[in-house]
């Protein structure tokens, strides 16, 4: 992974105290309690794993930390500044970057150019409205980067919708690494995928610079125990255990709601 | 030898690449010689409403936003032109810049009020702002002579000569057209290619994931939509020079319905698909309406036809014709198409 991204995570954090903290986040549909008072908080580099049954609100939380959805009620605080306030957009400069559990890229656009956009962005050259695309050499580089980085460098030519699920997958991460985030959520990365593919994206995962903050919802158990310092464990909209690995597996309420199920789960599928 | 039998390959499609541009130029500038005067006329009116056509298609075709409202540009760069030249000078040097000035204004503030709303809610928006505007130029008989339209505007200036006139004469105005539809149509050209180009092909195709990495879509959104309105506006200030009048039907719907079709039937997401689509509606308006009175029905016609069949408008129809895969409208952004 690229050095340059590294030290610009560590640069900015080194004065941080938490890289993400929500506070008592409640978000509300109609009558149904999605959130119902989330707090915790993330250390800088630091690897969360957040996991519960269908259902238990990890989707709506992510939305409501990225900006998709306003919170009910609660805070959300990156790098320690209050961004509650502030569009998806804004966020994202600020460091934020997220996948989505459903693949949501630019279907009609090359693989590159997806990754493009992305960089451009970033690079604060979105709004060039009179030099050429192919002329910004150091976005061309970060894009072929970002490329090689996610295992797609000899797809950037092809068009999106003719990727293969796992690809399109995969660009889905690349889109989010390209923003070069100092948080980056990744919404069930793994969704979908054989066996091969998401050992490929356990890789791919775990190449991310150390320095990264990272919160990841995932359903495979394997992959949380392979990516994950920390878990939090939800449960009908609440946090109901939050910590080491080890630890939240040897909790009885947490093997009860939701290891339990897992196993279920396990035992349906084989 | 193969190597050598590719570069001249090379060379050709090289030198068939600007062939084609280069003939297309030539062509131009020898019509107003050789054509009577009637067809003069229709082609400086398809190069005005070919910039009217583009300039809708940044937003249609390369932005994704589909306005029912682009007259309101078009007729406000045409009244304002008109108006100026009525009480204050013909000097081009003056009216033009107050026509550009005074549709960017009206995209600015409708564009602002409208870019936050998406599909039907924005094409009734713009609908709807823009009969607003007819109905001010309707009814604001001192300044725009209502319902009979504003007539009695002098001949463009450009000052060069005393007395001004200098473009009285049609092949001059021609000309003077087709240097302003070259710079819009290489401009265009230019934006497109351009990070903001690309920008707003993001936003086409998914304006959800353009948030989320970053972009302040409403923003490019608007940015888009006081372009598209300026361009417009000068296709209308070209349309008051040619016409020496204004109508205030040009404010009207069905102009933002006609230059909706021409961008369709030529091919929205390519820029010279507009253009092509203005000259296909306006000679078969000028044919047709000689012949009969059931014009809007033809064109009605050729409209579904093209709507069912060519769904890239005539710009796919060239494709097909000449092998290459059906393209999605917009730049083509994979290496290997």
């Amino acid at each position: 992974m690229s050095n340059e991204w590294g030290a610009e995570v560590n640069s900015a954090l080194s004065t941080q105290h938490s890289a993400l903290r929500v506070d008592g986040l409640r978000r509300q549909f109609g009558g149904l309690t999605a959130l119902g008072g989330v707090s915790f908080s993330v250390a800088p580099g630091e690897r969360r794993a957040i996991i519960g049954p269908n259902g238990a609100g990890k989707t709506t939380l992510f939305n409501v930390i990225s900006g998709e959805l306003a919170p009910t009620d609660g805070r959300v605080y990156l790098e320690g500044e209050d961004v509650t306030d502030l569009p998806n957009y804004e966020r994202a400069r600020l460091g934020l970057a997220r996948t989505f559990q459903r693949n949501n890229l630019f279907l009609g656009l090359s693989v590159r150019e997806n990754v493009r956009l992305a960089v451009q962005a970033r690079r604060g050259v979105a709004h060039r409205i009179w030099s050429r695309v192919d002329s910004l050499a150091v976005v061309t580089a970060e894009t072929d980067q970002v490329l090689g980085e996610l295992g797609l460098a000899e797809r950037g030519g092809v068009l999106v919708r003719n990727l293969s699920y796992g690809e399109q997958r995969q660009l889905e991460v690349a889109i989010a690494v390209a923003s070069r985030p100092r948080v980056l959520l990744l919404d069930e990365p793994t969704a979908g995928m054989s066996p091969a593919e998401t050992t490929a994206m356990v890789r791919l995962v775990s190449a991310l610079p150390a320095e990264l903050t990272l919160l990841i919802i995932e359903h495979d158990m394997d992959v949380v125990f392979a990516l994950a310092d920390r878990i939090t464990v939800l449960h009908y909209g609440e946090v109901l255990a939050d910590g080491e690995p080890e630890t939240v597996r040897g909790n009885p309420r947490v093997a009860e709601v939701y290891m339990g199920l897992e196993a279920q789960v396990m035992s349906d599928e084989s | 030898m193969e190597a050598e039998a590719r570069l001249a390959g090379a060379r050709l499609s090289r030198g068939s690449r600007w062939l084609l541009p280069a003939v297309l130029l030539v062509l131009l500038a020898v019509y107003p010689l050789v054509v009577p005067s009637y067809l003069l006329s229709l082609l400086t009116e398809v190069l005005i409403y070919g910039i009217f056509a583009m300039s809708l298609d940044l937003l249609l075709g390369y932005t994704g936003l589909v306005s029912f409202g682009h007259a309101a540009f078009f007729g406000v760069g045409a009244y304002v032109a008109g108006i100026t030249a009525v009480r204050l000078t013909p000097h081009m040097g003056i009216t033009l810049p107050l026509a550009l000035l005074g549709a960017a204004v009206a995209a600015l503030i409708i564009g602002y009020l409208s870019v936050r709303t998406s599909g039907i809610y924005f094409l009734m928006l713009t609908l709807a702002f823009a009969q607003v505007l007819y109905a001010v130029a309707f009814k604001w008989t001192p300044v725009t002579g209502g319902s009979n339209g504003l007539s009695g505007i002098p001949r463009p200036a450009l000052g060069l000569v005393a007395g001004g006139g200098e473009l009285a004469d049609p092949i001059r105005f021609y000309f003077f057209t087709l240097v302003m539809f070259l710079l819009v149509y290489f401009g265009l050209k230019r934006v497109v290619g351009s990070p903001f180009g690309h920008t707003l092909v993001g936003i086409r195709e998914n304006e959800a994931r353009m948030s989320a990495i970053g972009y302040n879509v409403a923003r490019y959104k608007l940015a888009a939509f006081v372009l598209a309105g300026v361009l417009a506006g000068l296709a209308g200030a070209l349309n008051t020079y040619l016409n020496v009048f204004v109508s205030p039907a040009l404010l009207n719907w069905p102009t933002s319905g006609q230059v909706l079709v021409m961008v369709i039937i030529g091919g929205a997401g390519t820029l010279i698909g507009p253009v092509l689509g203005a000259g296909l509606v306006l000679l078969l308006q000028n044919l047709v309406s000689s012949q009969t009175d059931r014009w809007p029905m033809i064109m009605g016609a050729v409209f579904i036809i093209f709507v069912l069949v060519a769904r890239f408008g005539m710009v796919g129809i060239w494709d097909r014709i000449v092998g290459r895969l059906a393209r999605r409208p917009g730049p083509v952004l994979s290496d290997e198409s």
